[in-house]
């Protein structure tokens, strides 16, 4: 018998787990590692922000649904990785501490045949001083802190009828800042309900963003063939932002945030401060901060990981000027290349290098946005490399098979821009691939056939239609697994 | 939609001059006429397209995992 470790239970480690299992059957064991008993379906953290969903309704408690499928689940948090052993043990483990009511803290060595590690990203708040939900900014990254967050809206809210103004401030709350995209989810849903509640001319509502443009989204924008023209991504948010009268300052770098306000700096080296009575800034990304050991004992994180804390895979890592990145410097199998019973996917897995060109201030202070990886690539990494796992398992073969390049998969996305069955809007997007491939498709980098988006009502009833097809497939309900990621 | 009888509150609040030049951005943006708008969410071409982003979606779908 086998024992392949997961560590994580996200959209891609949930969704490695649960395939790993259904293929393996109960010949080995699946373990899954994870410091909460949820799993949380993070794209509808947006509604919870706003006040529209409740947090229970975004979240599915792991034990159960593990417990029915024959998974096993510790709910703690992974220390470090020990792909050796150590003196005295001959296997390969890791250290993890639990979290579970009655067992927090207690230490354990869970040994395994192999780790995939799933551990998604550390919410850096501490990168920009001010930051975070601890300090003087919302958050919606997890579903209790976008149920904080609608407190504060529903208080915002109330001075708005009692007639005062308010600032609002959506965006990046750093120069590195990733995730735009569920800024900007944030930004229009926001604006969406405060007119819903009839308050939206008290309202002053700013983004402010690391984006070169907007629109970029981290995937350095991306072009729809539309009305005779083929378009940047950036004419369409624009367009939405003077439509829903929302300002806008880009290329920016947020360097400290106070009770009322923020400071920053731009691309152009100049500075400016902004007033907010509420503000929603993502924060930057990091790996969660696994350690790594080899068998003396001696501290080989550095040989595993990168210094962003992201795991190594096969993945080009060589540094070059954006000119020269291509389409093959993505990973395709996501195996670590020192151990190779060691894995990475979703966010944990450390990118070759970002997608929009990277940029930096007058003052060397990087001001561009580092790449984002979305729920379905996650989703469909995670799936892969279960994929490859249980072939190596079961003997069938040596190397890992199946492959899921960033740069070869295409994307589908819908960004919610207000929600109401009747009269809600969402911007639905494909695009074909994830990663510019600049060989293949010289101009755009992508295939504009297969690169598509409008918004509408449609968009937001596909949004809902996700959520309760995401959720039902979280809790591996029956024919869970003919759900596509 | 917005009420701009107080421009200029940014900066006395602690604004900067970004800001000042946000507040014109939107002039010099595409904004959709009232037919998009209404098309947008009219519920029978909605329906529709329903239909046909899901079908883009999946033929994403299945080209990514191909
Ligand atoms: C507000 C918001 C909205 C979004 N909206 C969309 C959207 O509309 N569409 C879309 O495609 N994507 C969206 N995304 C992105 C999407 O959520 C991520 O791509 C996805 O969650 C990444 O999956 P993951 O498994 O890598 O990480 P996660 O889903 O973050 O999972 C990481 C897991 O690891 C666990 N973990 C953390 N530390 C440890 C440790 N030390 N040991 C063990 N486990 C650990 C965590 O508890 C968690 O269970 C959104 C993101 C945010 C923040």
């Amino acid at each position: 018998m086998s024992r392949l470790v997961v560590l994580g239970a996200g959209i891609s480690g949930h969704t490695a787990a649960a395939f790993a299992k259904r293929w393996l059957g109960a010949d080995h064991e699946v373990v899954v590692v994870s410091p909460l008993p949820h799993y949380n379906w993070i794209p509808s953290n947006i509604w919870v922000g706003v006040g529209l969903m409740k947090p229970k309704k975004v979240i599915v408690p792991l034990a159960p649904v593990y417990r029915r499928n024959g998974i096993i689940f510790k709910q703690a948090r992974a220390l470090s990785i020990h792909p050796e052993g150590a003196e005295g043990e001959k296997n390969p483990f890791v250290k993890i501490e639990w979290t579970e009511e009655g067992k927090i803290g207690t230490i354990e060595n869970v040994s395994y045949d192999y780790l995939i590690n799933a551990t998604g990203p550390r919410l850096k708040f501490e990168a920009t001083p001010g930051l975070g939900p601890d300090k003087f900014t919302s958050s919606v990254c997890a579903e209790d802190h976008a149920f904080e967050t609608s407190k504060k809206v529903d208080e915002m809210t109330e001075r708005m009828r009692r007639g005062e103004r308010q600032r609002i401030i959506v965006g990046t709350g750093h120069g590195t800042c990733t995730c735009q995209g569920a800024a900007f989810e944030y930004i229009v849903n926001l604006e969406f309900e405060l007119r819903k509640r009839g308050v939206r001319d008290k309202a002053e509502i700013l983004w402010l963003s690391n984006e070169y443009e907007l629109g970029d989204f981290g995937m350095n924008g991306l072009h729809l063939k539309r009305g005779g023209y083929i378009t940047p991504s950036k004419i369409f948010t624009e367009s939405l932002f003077a439509e829903r009268g929302i300002d806008w300052i880009k290329r920016a770098h947020v360097t400290e945030i106070h009770e009322d306000g923020l400071h920053y700096k731009t691309l152009d080296g100049g500075e400016g401060e902004e007033g907010f009575d509420f503000a929603m800034l993502i924060p930057p990304f990091s790996g969660v901060g696994l350690k790594a050991f080899d068998k003396a004992g001696k501290d080989i994180t550095d040989k595993l990981f990168m210094k962003n804390g992201f795991l190594k895979v096969d993945a080009n890592y060589e540094a070059k000027p954006f000119e020269e990145w291509k389409a093959s410097d993505w990973p395709r199998t996501y195996q670590s290349p020192v151990y190779k019973n060691l894995f990475a996917v979703g966010i944990a897995f450390a990118p070759p290098h970002a997608i929009s060109k990277p940029r930096k201030a007058v003052d060397g202070t990087p001001i561009s946005p580092t790449p984002p990886r979305t729920g379905m690539p996650s989703a469909t990494i995670g799936k892969a490399v279960a994929r490859s796992v249980v072939e190596m398992i079961k003997g069938e073969s040596d190397v890992p098979k199946h492959h899921a390049s960033m740069a070869e998969m295409g994307a589908a996305c819908v960004a919610s821009a207000g929600a109401n069955p009747f009269t809600g809007t969402a911007a639905s997007m494909t695009v074909f691939p994830i990663i510019p491939d600049f060989e293949k498709y010289p101009e755009y980098g992508r295939d504009l056939r297969y690169t598509t988006g409008e918004i509408g009502l449609a968009g937001h009833w596909i949004k809902i239609l996700l959520h309760h097809m995401f959720l039902y497939k979280a809790k591996m309900r029956p024919g869970w697994f003919l759900i596509p990621e | 939609m917005v009420d701009d009888g107080k421009k200029g509150e940014g900066k006395e609040r602690g604004g900067s001059a970004y800001r000042e030049r946000a507040k014109d951005q939107g002039v010099y943006a595409t904004k959709p006429t009232r037919w998009t708008r209404f098309m947008r969410v009219f519920f029978l071409y909605q329906a529709w397209r329903f239909l046909v982003i899901n079908l883009k979606m999946l033929r994403m779908i299945s080209k990514g995992h191909g």
